[in-house]
């Protein structure tokens, strides 16, 4: 495995393990507070930004070649595949609440900034999963 | 001029007619919940679209339709295409809560109207690019 799918496998483990743990939050909160503060719980998708300290732990290879021109290739395909799936999400977290409530209603700010966390998540996510789909998910034909 | 130029200058009249009707749209809209009205527009997308296709269409069996050169002017497009509309995408999410305050709210209307401007940015951005890399004038790229 390089080091391109060790970070990317990292990140997708990290971003689903905080995601199942986010849908528990929200319902232990659910049952205990009620239905809009129990959305709070998706803030632990936050723990999904610990697969960002992926760099750091793989390091580099020194004295190889890093990087050809097959690794651009799929790194660009991966960031198209990432940048189409976080306007996507965009665009649902855009519309659902304008069908849901109607267009006369208000909401709060901070949802804004919730669009733009989740829009980051999603494309990370499946920037790792374009990545990982690209050079085969088994250890074996990728030398580190 | 070839079929992804063509496409283009399409692409860039389209979203310049409906960065007009969003701004008069804005300008005009009273109350803000009118801005909603903006959904009407997105057949509009839907014809630019089907048209983008349909300009595209391969058009004779014996010409090379897209070449190296081409799938890369186009790569790179859609990376500046992607990259301007997060760039509006940052700028809309996160400016509003350090004006307003944390606590204020948003009329829900403004949800569509910035997934509109996300559009009618993507789509500009990306025929600006393709017009630019191949070229704004007709000489030079054949059919």
């Amino acid at each position: 495995m390089n080091r391109a799918q060790k970070m990317a496998l990292t990140m997708v483990i990290t971003t689903l393990s905080a995601f199942l743990l986010s849908c528990i939050a929200v319902a232990i909160l659910y049952v205990k507070v009620g239905m809009p503060r129990a959305l709070l719980g998706f803030l632990l998708m936050c723990l999904s930004g610990l697969a960002g300290f992926s760099p750091l732990i793989f390091k580099k290879d020194k004295g190889k070649v890093i990087l050809d021109e097959r690794d651009r290739l799929i790194k660009e395909r991966a960031g198209l595949g990432g940048f189409t799936a976080a306007f996507l999400f965009v665009g649902m977290a855009c519309m659902i609440p304008f069908f849901i409530l109607g267009p006369d209603r208000a909401i709060s700010v901070t949802w804004l900034p919730n669009i733009f966390i989740g829009a980051g998540i999603s494309h990370a996510f499946v920037y790792s999963l374009v990545i990982l789909e690209q050079y085969g998910w088994r250890e074996k034909g990728e030398i580190s | 001029m070839n079929r992804a130029q063509k496409s283009a200058w399409f692409g860039l009249t389209m979203s310049a007619l409906l960065l007009v009707l969003f701004v008069t749209s804005v300008l005009v809209a009273r109350p803000a919940s009118q801005l909603s009205n903006l959904l009407w527009f997105s057949p509009a997308f839907g014809l630019s679209a089907l048209l983008i296709i349909f300009l595209r269409k391969k058009q004779g069996q014996d010409k090379v339709d897209i070449d190296e050169r081409d799938s890369c002017i186009s790569r790179k497009a859609l990376i500046a295409a992607f990259s301007s509309t997060a760039g509006l995408l940052i700028s809309a999410c996160m400016i509003p809560p350090f004006i307003t305050g944390p606590t204020s709210s948003i009329p829900v209307c403004l949800l569509p109207a910035l997934l509109y401007s996300l559009f009618v940015v993507f789509i500009l951005t990306y025929s600006v690019a393709i017009l630019a890399q191949y070229g704004w004038g007709i000489k030079g790229e054949k059919e």
